[in-house]
């Protein structure tokens, strides 16, 4: 038995050291990533924006508002921050870990996605994990993916795990948006046709979710950001949605302005703005960004 | 798969009937009493297995055939959740009461020991299926601490991880996308999905077994081996030697022999192999693609016979071996497709599209797929070792074992997949 331990002890020694100097490696190269890559667009939303205005969102935010636009317009400097596949959860942790720098004067939250409990929410969070010794901020939503992340955690390769290729991809990949602030315009035109799409009308919520949607709201608000939550515009027609219906009530709640665009006239009119049914291309998202400067501006 | 605590009374239930049979079965001299309580526990064992399993999948098809032929009748409809382990644990206990009934085992009267054997830990949830022969006598055994047997468990369960997290777990991604929507993928795509599941499968149910024997080596006890590389195997009879080996002899002693196996005519012996082919479908799964998977199967095992196709033993001619396994891989691949697809429906689409859906290649998440394809080359790099090297005694140093466990954790920790799902065996 004793040498077994030994054995063991060594293997577990072994390992140690080789989790921490790939896990240091990997750490330096994510932290050298372009700001324009995947990563270095999320290290520069939680560890380096200090720009006036903060546009939160998913794809369709990251896609649908040309921060540069606003930037001029309004005369204040703009961010987008918004990330593909990320819902609520990676919104609420970004605006945390903002205020924990600065207070940004305007903040725009492009809504998409549902209230529904969805297990790869939780599994996205994962994006987080690089920032969970520096930002103490996160710790609350970065542990909702399990309780036994804090465990996980002790290894330092755990959280790069599957970003090797990502991380090697952006440090030698071109910098080729880094004066689009966030903003990543696509060039593709839709062919597809008008059609209706079944929307759930009715699901049993994720509190979580809510909770964290009401926490966005709340900070804002405690915070004084000019806020305004937006559902920018679709290609396809619904009858009714249970997750924008859930919105507008909590937006109610907090007061803060909501703008729905998901059955604008003009957009459902014009396929050529839309790159698919869920994402405007670059002519929709100037169209569209212009739309959200004379709303702002009013503001 | 579930587990409620309430399931324990089944496998308490479950433990006591083949116990108290079993008991029964020894004392009694009189064969018709002793065959009696043998008919007892196995229609018992299987009763239950039956309520929770089949029921609502043998009603529902029941039901469909007499409405098409414009008969209407209702069944009760249970809403059963599957409890854990519940195939693996009644074959273990229903094989023991066979085994006390054929006189080929003393009936354990230690109910402790007995209790251990239907539920012991580490095989309890997906096997393997274990043999009274060969568990029992190490529990009767006072267990000593092996180092030997120790380290070599532990490199099983990180083996096992490595199977299950890196190669399983990563294909899962890309064979989940190709079948969720079968009929929106092209042949090439639907054919690399469908080698995915191929290894997706053995990684995941291999791996399984792997940390099973490696958790009860640590403990001092060997459990039987229950995968041996069997893409390896170059006739669909050897694959079956190589693949749940605990299942396929589990059947083999306790369905197809008692059948007749292969002591009676050409006919008969094709029939009993096709049966005990479907009945080990069913035994996967309460689904017609689980049934036309066992059939499939049976029929390789019948058209193989017939054609008297034997494995090469002569492995240094490369081609012919290579021919070999590549055809039986084929073969093994598209029995897959039944197992994978989501429906028999989804199943003949994926089949059809295989020939006629020309189109591009879906690789999905670029990254994934290469890490799926790192984690292949290492599994086909240490099979192909264990199969061709490891007997030839081209055995390599202390350091370079250690520093191939160590490579395997780091890549566990670098590319394995820690938001995988269950083992796909959990819920047979």
């Amino acid at each position: 038995m004793k040498k077994y331990l030994i054995t063991i002890f060594i293997g577990l020694v072994a390992i140690f050291i080789c989790d921490f100097l790939i896990g240091t490696g990997l750490e330096y190269f994510y932290r050298k990533t372009k700001k324009s890559s995947h990563l270095g667009h999320i290290t520069y939303t939680l560890e380096e924006t200090n720009e006036d205005v903060l546009i939160f969102g998913t794809s369709r935010g990251h896609h649908h508002y040309d921060a540069n636009m606003i930037a001029d317009s309004l005369g204040l400097t703009t961010y987008n921050t918004g990330l593909d596949g990320h819902f609520i959860f990676y919104q609420t942790a970004a605006l945390k870990s903002v205020l924990a720098r600065y207070t940004p004067k305007k903040v725009v939250l492009d809504f998409s996605g549902t209230f529904e409990y969805d297990q790869s929410d939780y599994d996205r969070l994962a994006t987080l994990l690089p920032y969970y010794d520096t930002h103490p901020e996160l710790e609350d939503i970065i542990l909702m993916r399990s309780y036994f992340e804090r465990y996980k955690l002790i290894s330092s390769i755990y959280p790069y795990n599957s970003l090797i290729l990502t991380i090697m991809k952006g440090n030698v990949a071109k910098d080729s948006k880094k004066n689009l602030n966030g903003y990543s315009p696509i060039n593709k035109v839709y062919k597809g046709t008008l059609d209706s799409i079944p929307v759930k009308e009715y699901y049993e919520v994720d509190p979580n979710k809510i909770e964290s949607f009401k926490e966005f709201l709340k900070l804002s608000k405690d915070n004084d950001i000019d806020i305004v939550v937006v559902c920018s515009p679709n290609y396809y027609e619904f009858k009714k949605s249970y997750s924008l219906e859930l919105c507008r009530d909590m937006c109610k709640e907090f007061e803060v302005p909501f703008l729905d665009y998901s059955k604008d006239e003009y957009y459902l009119k014009h396929v050529e703005l839309f790159k698919d049914r869920t994402h405007m291309n670059k002519q929709g998202a100037t169209r569209f960004t212009q739309e959200i400067i004379d709303l702002l501006k009013k503001s | 798969m579930n587990w409620e605590p309430i399931y324990a009374l089944l496998i308490f239930f479950s433990t006591v009937v083949t116990y108290v049979c079993a008991n029964q079965i020894d004392k009694e001299t009189e064969q018709k009493k002793r065959k009696l309580y043998l008919v007892s526990s196995v229609i018992i064992n299987f009763g239950i297995l039956f309520v929770f399993k089949y029921y609502n999948f043998i009603t529902e098809s029941v039901f469909n055939v007499l409405d098409s032929a414009g008969v209407r009748v209702h069944f009760p409809e249970f809403k059963l959740l599957l409890p854990v382990g519940i195939s693996f644990y009644t074959f273990q206990a229903v094989g023991y009461t066979i085994d006390v009934y054929r006189k080929e085992l003393k009936h354990e009267t230690h109910f402790g020991k007995y209790a251990l054997f239907v539920s012991f830990f580490p095989q309890l949830v997906a096997g393997p299926i274990e043999r009274a022969t060969n568990l029992l006598p190490q529990f009767r055994k006072e267990i000593k601490f092996d180092y030997r047997m120790a380290i070599d468990g532990t490199k099983l369960i990180i083996w096992g991880y490595f199977m299950k997290v890196v190669v399983a777990d990563r294909m899962a991604v890309y064979t989940d996308t190709i079948y969720s929507n079968i009929g929106g993928h092209s042949a090439i795509t639907i054919i690399v999905g469908t080698i995915f599941f191929a290894f997706q499968i053995y990684c995941d149910f291999g791996g399984y077994s792997s940390i099973a024997i490696g958790c009860a080596k640590i403990m001092g006890f060997d459990l039987m081996t229950n995968f041996k590389r069997p893409y390896f195997a170059q006739t669909p009879v050897e694959f079956w030697r190589r693949w749940h080996i605990s299942l396929s002899t589990w059947f083999k002693d306790y369905v197809y022999i008692p059948l007749g196996g292969n002591r009676v005519s050409k006919t008969r012996k094709y029939y009993n192999l096709f049966i005990t082919f479907l009945v080990s479908g069913l035994w996967h799964g309460a689904n017609w693609t689980f049934v036309i998977w066992g059939g499939v199967n049976g029929i390789y095992q019948i058209v193989y016979s017939i054609l008297n196709i034997k494995p090469s033993k002569n492995v240094k001619n490369v081609f012919v071996y290579l021919f070999n396994i590549s055809t039986n891989f084929v073969l093994i691949c598209f029995s897959w497709i039944f197992f994978r697809a989501n429906s028999m429906s989804d199943a003949i689409t994926a089949i059809s599209r295989t020939f006629t859906a020309p189109g591009k290649f879906f690789m999905g998440d670029e990254k994934g797929f290469v890490f799926a394809i790192i984690g292949l080359v290492v599994l086909l790099g240490k099979d192909t070792y264990d199969e061709f090297l490891l007997e030839q005694r081209l055995k390599p140093k202390k350091i370079a074992k250690g520093a191939w466990y160590l490579g395997l954790v780091m890549l566990i920790l670098l590319i394995g997949v820690f938001d995988g799902g269950q083992f796909i065996y959990f819920q047979f």
